[in-house]
């Protein structure tokens, strides 16, 4: 009897499956402290959610001490969204990860087609391996949301059987995280058939930064939605253009709750579905009976013009330094077309600009805009601080981008093209592109919105800004060490409760210091220009570091791990 | 001329490269030939510098490696076997990135660019990322690289691979007249055809030495002494005939 581990279907799928796991920019070592770097992640979000759970049964206790049974149901209603916003958004945002895996591509058109199986074995094997693999984080954060939605369906209002809401929970939120992959399926399925293949790559990536982007701002939305009963009660317009909002509708459809609004949001949960796994279906079958065509179609459009591609390549930029402009064009290119790299930048500048909205829409941003007049204390506080949240985050985000390799093994260029005296001019392109992503265009991109509300007084804020801003370009640059992507990346070289408190420290320090010293210029003038004028001096300090130190610091191609284990010389020789 | 003395490279506890010397003079076109795992890609990293020598030395024109790497490296071109380039750029773009960081100046390398993509038959690719471009193509875009700055010493690790026949009788031809020019050139293959077809004198490596080294005059090629069975016999190749009957057999059973 042949062991199903020999089958063709189980090798494939493996393959597929494996295939879905591997990054493909780390070294052995790397992908193993990648390994532990996830694991502690996990072990973060673990915490997290038991603190939700503790946070959830205080306030059920509370309800179930009401005598009316009302505030009980509208809060059930806003916490079940919340219970499957949560999965639907960590498997859409997978699936976006690896939106390159999700349809079988050019490689393995090439590598399988040439062997005695059938296409049919090749599709099945890839759509069983993607269930698998978005399957497991389904299942993952609906065992890690079991305590919180087990703290929400047992108490005294609960009118439904037990078991009878746990499998309404369970079919609508296992449908809403389906429909979360499909959707991110037939985006790029009709990408992948519609898109001309010269354009696929640039396309796909757009289309992947955008997904990662607009996940990345939902999030704060979906969380905000555990705070509207009322809206879920009384049926608020916006519940029809907020996914998680339908599937609610679906579970109250299941549990026999025949309130008009909450049906159509169930209606519209199954259109919605039903258009998804369509549109997705219809892109595999499409692909599945033209693999060769579509595959294999003529590359017939551009990568850029003429005149673009020679500004792109700085040919007319600063001819005294091609250095350094060669470095910069390199980058600039880099961070257009990479998926991987433009995602990193986006993820965390969508975090950015969350952060950034939500305070501001706290401060009321909104109704200031709508009435005009002189903004409130708050808000004026708000639009101060937005944008040194922005260049924190946009900062570390550029930085984080410029440390992924692309092509490891084509940096050979760059070593055999080392030259001490271009040395200084090859980090200073790096340290350029830090500050003009990460502090120019966060602060030229509130700056109207600070003009508008500040006045003149903007230009002293977005000035400071500037300055306070460059000070955390040159500190997180002052040992930089690399030409952009072109070293190995080792991550997890620090533990990661720690990298993560540091984080916290860091966004709070700086935001809190740079704030102040807004306030400070604004209020005394003298003192704060003085310490203005310290700080351009340590910039210009840390410059001057990182140029002079290039010429005895040779540029590193190899990230290296700390040494995994110190010994403690108790020996004494 | 390049000048390699006492080359050894060890990996760990494995000797990959023992001893070996060499040298290529100006206007010789140096075949570099072994079997796989015989040390020929560790000699050219190392020659090239992209590998540091665990003991020996390497010199081009008096100037040493190991001493001045930066002004040794401004001499060499390299064309890698495998062709690792930025696919994610165009051509054009890619050559202008090396270009630059050769130092040469922007105009006069549009020009050279521009030029040499369209003797390539790469210009109407030009404005193509190369992740769409064939092993052939990639791989005359790392000739173009490696040649854009007129270096003295050219390095070539199987350069024809993936080459089609236009493209490789085109090579050889311009390979001949570098070599007339002047420039070392040393030419990693497994082909013995080339090395016959190009080559003014031949080292053969085997496990990590140069086990022979012979002026391309002193062989036969249609005679009993030919590079082949020098080859053969140096590196102490078995006879396969009875290895593929075997593998026939097993193809069989």
């Amino acid at each position: 009897m042949s062991d199903h581990r020999d089958e063709p279907w189980y090798l494939l799928t493996r393959h597929f499956f494996g295939a879905l796991f591997d990054l493909g920019f780390l070294s052995e070592a790397a992908a193993e402290s990648f390994k532990r770097m996830i694991i502690g992640i996990c072990a973060a979000f673990l915490g997290f959610g038991l603190l939700l759970v503790r946070v959830a049964a205080g306030k059920y206790a509370y309800l179930a001490s009401l005598d009316t049974p009302e505030p009980y149901r509208q809060m059930v209603l806003a916490d079940h969204a919340l219970l499957i916003a949560l999965p639907m958004w960590v498997v859409a945002f997978v699936a976006v990860l690896i939106g390159h895996s999700l349809f079988p591509d050019e490689t393995d058109f090439r590598v399988l087609m040439g062997l005695p199986i059938t296409r049919r074995l090749v599709f099945g094997s890839k759509l069983l391996a993607l269930a698998l693999f978005t399957g497991m984080f389904v299942v993952g954060t609906h065992v890690a949301l079991a305590p919180m939605f087990l703290v929400t369906s047992i108490g005294r209002w609960a009118a439904e059987p037990f078991l009878f809401r746990v499998a309404a929970y369970g079919v609508a939120s296992l449908t809403a995280s389906m429909f979360a992959v499909l959707a991110v399926t037939a985006v790029h399925g009709l990408l992948m058939l519609w898109a001309p293949r010269g354009r696929l790559i640039g396309a796909s990536t757009a289309t992947r930064s955008l997904l990662v982007c607009a996940l990345v701002l939902a999030l704060p939305l979906l969380v905000r939605m555990a705070f509207q009963p009322r809206a879920f009660a009384n049926g608020a317009w916006w519940l029809v253009a907020a996914p998680p909002a339908w599937f609610v509708g679906v579970e109250r459809w299941l549990l026999g709750d025949g309130r008009a609004h909450l049906s159509q949001l169930a209606l519209v949960a199954a259109l919605a579905t039903s258009f998804v796994a369509a549109a997705a279906s219809f892109s595999y079958a499409v692909l599945y009976r033209r693999f060769d065509r579509v595959i294999l179609r003529p590359a017939s459009s551009r990568t850029g013009a003429p005149g673009l591609f020679r500004r792109r390549l700085g040919i007319r930029r600063d001819p005294s330094r091609p250095v350094f402009t060669a470095i910069q064009a390199f980058t600039s290119l880099t961070l257009r077309r990479s998926v991987l790299h433009q995602g990193l930048l986006v993820a965390l500048a969508a975090v950015a600009l969350g952060l950034a909205a939500n305070s501001l829409t706290m401060a009321g941003v909104w109704g200031w805009w709508a009435r005009g007049g002189s903004a409130s204390a708050r808000l004026a506080d708000a639009i101060v601080w937005a944008p040194f949240v922005l260049v924190f985050m946009i900062s570390l985000a550029v930085r984080a981008a410029l440390a992924v390799p692309i092509e490891i093994r084509a940096n050979w260029v760059f070593r055999m093209t080392e030259e001490v005296d271009a040395r200084a001019d090859q980090l200073n392109a790096a340290a350029a592109v830090v500050w003009r992503l990460g502090v120019l265009a966060p602060v030229a991109l509130m700056f109207p919105l600070q003009w508008l509300s500040l006045g003149p007084r903007a230009v002293v804020t977005a000035l400071v800004t500037l300055v306070f801003g460059g000070l955390l370009a040159e500190i997180l640059m002052r040992d930089w060490a690399r030409i952009p992507f072109t070293c190995s990346y080792a991550p997890g070289k620090r533990f990661v409760p720690q990298s993560i408190l540091i984080g916290l420290v860091s966004f709070v320090g700086f935001t809190t210091a740079g704030t102040t010293l807004v306030d400070l210029t604004l209020e005394a003038p003298a003192v704060g220009w003085v310490l203005v004028s310290v700080l351009m001096t340590a910039i210009g300090a840390l410059r001057w570091r990182r140029t002079h130190y290039s010429r005895h610091t040779a540029l590193a191609f190899e990230d290296a791990l700390p040494v995994e284990i110190n010994p403690l010389r108790l020996h004494g020789d | 001329m390049l000048t390699a003395r006492q080359l050894t490279k060890r990996y760990g506890g494995l000797l990959a490269l023992d001893r070996v010397s060499f040298d290529v003079h100006p206007g010789e076109i140096v075949g570099y030939l072994g079997p796989n795992g015989s040390g020929k890609s560790t000699t050219v990293n190392l020659v090239v510098g992209l590998l540091e020598p665990s003991a020996g030395s390497i010199a081009l024109d008096d100037i040493s490696l190991s001493e001045d790497p930066i002004a040794y490296k401004r001499r060499i071109g390299y064309v890698p076997e495998e062709p690792y380039l930025y696919a994610h750029l165009t051509a054009s773009e890619y050559l202008t990135l090396v270009g630059r960081l050769r130092g040469i100046r922007a105009r006069p390398l549009e020009q050279k660019i521009s030029a040499l993509l369209q003797l390539l038959q790469l210009h109407d690719s030009r404005y193509k990322s190369m992740t769409a471009f064939s092993k052939g193509m990639r791989q005359r875009v790392l000739v173009a690289a490696a040649l854009l700055h007129d270096p003295h010493l050219i390095v070539l690790d199987e350069p024809f691979s993936g080459l089609d026949v236009n493209a490789g009788l085109l090579f050889r031809s311009l390979l001949r007249l570098l070599a007339d020019e002047g420039r070392m050139i040393l030419f990693s293959t497994h082909r013995f055809d080339m090395v016959e077809k190009l080559c003014s004198r031949v080292l053969i490596l085997s496990a990590g030495r140069v086990a022979a080294e012979h002026r391309m005059s002193e062989f036969d090629p249609a005679g009993s002494r030919s590079l082949e069975d020098t080859f053969v016999r140096v590196t102490q190749q078995a006879d396969y005939t009875p290895v593929a009957r075997q593998i026939l057999d097993i193809i069989r059973a």
